[in-house]
């Protein structure tokens, strides 16, 4: 049955009705007025990417969302919808709809919420959309069926995989500026360069005020929860180059030291600091309650939080997109990601490890047994790989998940002795 | 003939790999050339057929079966006489492959080639600078030239291959081929992991023998396959057991190996090995309009009466593209059978049923 503009009408009221409520929720802790402008933030670019008159491009994670801002354009991170979906919980009827279509539920369930998101036609339209070559596989392939379904133009963004090769960062450079070039064509939004230098410094200014955050949080106590800090990587990943991550990114770290200045720490008498791998469960907050409040063992850092690269070059802008996009630790041999891990272990003074293997995620379950090996030749930190969904809530247990924290917790109490 | 016959039944009892200056790669996407103008064979790795055991050290559980299994084989040895292996940045599995490789066992030529998904210009230009780097790298490691020469002989030397085999196979477009799907499979197969001389003077034998000859053999419904890579024959045997035949397939050990031919006139034999090995229409590239139409073309140019979609369990690019593909055969008329498995040499008991039950459907 065709959707009409009523029932759209109406998704979009009932999605911003979920969205509210979210975000009036009651919390387990009282957010940072950044994560607060970060959270409207998010809401604000969702609802004004339902608009007809908006030019919306959809993108996945890694797409630098500066060159779709230089076009004035809407980048909407498509899978992020996925989270904000779980979050609000309509997530289980997209993933059905996804396997009722034929989709494997061993696939990851970020894309088939988006796939199952797009059967019910609840998603602001594209007019363009552009993937890249990693993380994963599964993004591009649905990416290009997307195109076909939204008859828009797809371009794809190949990231070589050698990074220490001389060509990888100017074939990614003429690669980011062709697409650029063509996302203006198709759009008909004007290009400029110097609109976009100007962005290129809006995301110079942001990622040094989180660098100094990720300074900060290596205070002890940590002074920030992870299960709010974990929340950062959705606005990050979507608004670089926008004004309002600058404002977030410096309130989070007027924050911050205002809360190491006045002794305040995320968790009284912290017991033991973890650092997180990968994202989290969308669907509750119980897990890191359960571990940070119930049980003192603070995430102090988590791994999708790191910023890996310099400041960018407004005047090379393609250039230096390229070289902020190679600088992904997920990129290259599995030791460049090794190498970082441990860096944040040391950084942050982590007693243990989570890395978190969603079912359906290749690219980071099949780096979990190789980082855990590499790590032990380094230094002896306890590693725990915890089998856990993201945005799938369907089996989810709660006395199951924190029956396997307590052992990993028994391993770092007798540990620390 | 008789090299391909005895090859067939030394495979079948799992003879060791018996190969001299082989090079091993595991995607239909690696220019053979490359290693052929190194002066080495080309050995495509399949799998060893074996279940993960040492590999699980090293890979999760959740991951294509082909690369578990042929990561097993790394480790237990079976790949050991290969002077070195090509692994092939085609999928997520592949690129973990890479470090266990390298990490896991002590052959010290773990070369890698990343591959892009698309083959625009910028693409391809970017895979020929992929290729540079593997061409220096194993120059390195062997102590060897590859001279533009070199590939250039390697290049008509490998479009004789495809253009036998594409012979042979045109030759299932009759109504009753002369041979069965199974065996053609194992001709791919054969010639993926022979050297290419003694490839082409067999294929021209068998050609020669096959003139003239009448098609045998069941005229029951014919079937397409198509999916995740399969190292051995088992699931078309079963379906030919069942009186159907495989006309043809969209696998890597099938028509994706010889889809086109490579430039011989290029000035740049590189460009056209780059330009030729992104053509090839698998799944894995993105543009799936483009591959719908191979599809398209290949089910009627064979004149299919079914579709049998294979994918292995964890099998992403499969796992994705299954539900579009299938949508656009059913609208074009062509039923589908969807088959998903653990492998494919153990679990295809639990599906002759199914198989059956499509079969009969379609007679
Ligand atoms: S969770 Fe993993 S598989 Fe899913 S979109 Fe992200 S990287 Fe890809
Ligand atoms: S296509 Fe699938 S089965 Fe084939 S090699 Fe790639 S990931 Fe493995």
């Amino acid at each position: 049955m065709p959707i009409t503009e009523t029932d759209r009408q109406k998704q979009r009221e009932y999605f911003s009705l979920q969205f509210q409520k979210r975000m009036k929720r009651p919390r387990s802790y009282s957010p940072l007025q950044g994560s607060q402008v970060r959270e409207r933030a998010m809401y604000k670019l969702l609802m004004e990417s339902f608009r007809d008159t908006s030019t919306v491009i959809w993108k996945s994670t890694f797409v630098p969302s500066e060159i779709i801002y230089a076009l004035d354009a809407i980048p909407l991170y498509i899978e992020s919808f996925s989270a904000m979906a779980a979050a609000v919980d309509i997530c289980p009827t997209m993933l059905d709809a996804s396997e009722r279509h034929g989709f494997s539920r061993d696939s990851c369930t970020f894309l088939r919420g988006v796939m199952g998101a797009s059967l019910k036609d609840i998603l602001p339209r594209p007019d363009a959309l552009v993937s890249t070559s990693y993380y994963c596989d599964g993004d591009p392939k649905i990416f290009d069926i997307f195109a076909e379904e939204y008859k828009k133009p797809h371009f794809y963004l190949q990231v070589p995989f050698m990074v220490d090769e001389e060509w990888s960062r100017d074939i990614l450079a003429e690669q980011l500026e062709e697409i650029t070039l063509e996302l203006a064509r198709v759009t008909g939004k004007p290009f400029d360069k110097d609109r976009l230098s100007e962005i290129i410094n809006n995301t110079n200014e942001a990622s040094r005020y989180f660098r100094q955050a990720m300074e900060l949080r290596r205070h002890v106590p940590s002074p920030m929860l992870g299960c709010e800090a974990i929340d950062y990587i959705g606005a990050i990943s979507q608004l670089w180059g926008s004004k309002e991550l600058v404002r977030m990114s410096r309130l989070l770290c007027e924050e911050l030291e205002e809360r190491i200045d006045k002794g305040v720490a995320a968790v009284g008498d912290e017991r033991f600091r973890l650092l997180w791998c990968h994202l989290r469960p969308y669907y509750n907050d119980e897990v890191f309650n359960y571990l940070e409040l119930d049980q003192r063992a603070v995430v102090a850092f988590e791994s999708v939080n790191l910023i890996t690269w310099q400041d960018m070059d407004p005047q090379k802008p393609f250039e230096s997109l390229a070289e902020k996009l190679l600088a992904n630790p997920a990129i290259g041999p599995c030791e460049r990601m090794t190498g970082w891990v441990a860096r944040m272990v040391r950084d942050y003074s982590i007693d243990g490890i989570i890395w978190m293997a969603p079912w359906g995620c290749r690219h980071f379950n099949s780096l979990s047994q190789l980082v855990k090996d590499g790590l032990r030749k380094e230094m002896d930190v306890p590693f725990f790989i915890l089998d856990l969904e993201c945005i799938d809530k369907r089996n989810y247990s709660k006395e199951q998940v924190r029956t396997r924290l307590d052992a990993f917790l028994e391993i770092l109490a007798e540990k620390s002795g | 003939m008789e090299a391909l016959k005895d090859f067939l039944v030394k495979k079948k009892q799992g003879s060791p790999l018996d190969i001299e200056r082989g090079v091993g790669y595991l995607s239909v996407h690696v220019p053979e050339e490359i290693i052929i103008g190194a002066g080495k064979v080309p050995f495509r790795i399949l799998g060893s057929g074996k279940p993960a055991k040492l590999a699980n050290a090293y890979l999760p559980k959740t991951f294509d079966p082909h690369v578990l299994d042929s990561l097993e084989g790394a480790l237990d040895g079976s790949y050991k006489s290969l002077e070195g292996v090509i692994v092939a940045n085609v999928s997520d599995a592949h690129r973990r492959l890479y470090d266990a490789w390298r990490l896991g066992t002590d052959s010290a030529k773990v070369f890698f080639l990343d591959v892009p998904k698309g083959a625009d210009s910028l693409r391809v230009k970017s895979f020929r600078l992929a290729l540079s780097s593997l061409m220096r790298d194993m120059e390195r490691a062997f102590g060897v030239q590859i001279s533009k020469e070199a590939l250039r002989d390697a290049i008509r030397l490998c479009n004789e291959t495809r253009s036998l085999l594409r012979k042979l196979s045109d030759m299932r477009k009759d109504k009753t081929p002369p041979f069965t799907g199974e065996r053609f499979f194992e001709m791919v197969k054969w010639s993926q992991t022979h050297d290419k001389r003694t490839v082409n003077d067999m294929l021209k034998e068998y050609l020669e023998e096959l003139d003239g000859l009448e098609g045998s053999g069941t005229d029951g419904p014919r079937i397409m396959l198509m999916g995740s890579l399969m190292g051995s024959p088992e699931l078309i045997y079963l379906i030919e057991k069942l009186g159907a035949r495989v006309v043809c397939e969209d696998l890597c050990v099938g028509m994706q190996y010889f889809s086109s031919l490579v430039d011989e006139d290029s000035n740049e034999p590189l460009d056209a090995l780059a330009n030729r090995y992104l053509a090839i229409p698998t799944a894995r590239m993105v543009d799936t309009e483009s591959r719908w139409n191979y599809l398209l073309r290949m089910a009627e140019d064979f004149r299919v009466d079914g579709v049998v979609y294979f994918t292995l369990k964890f099998d992403d690019i499969y796992l994705f593209e299954y539900p579009h593909i299938r949508n656009k055969f059913q609208k074009a008329g062509h039923p589908v059978l969807f088959i998903e498995a653990e492998n494919f040499w153990t679990s295809l008991g639990q599906i002759e049923t199914r198989v059956q039950a499509f079969i009969e459907m379609l007679a």
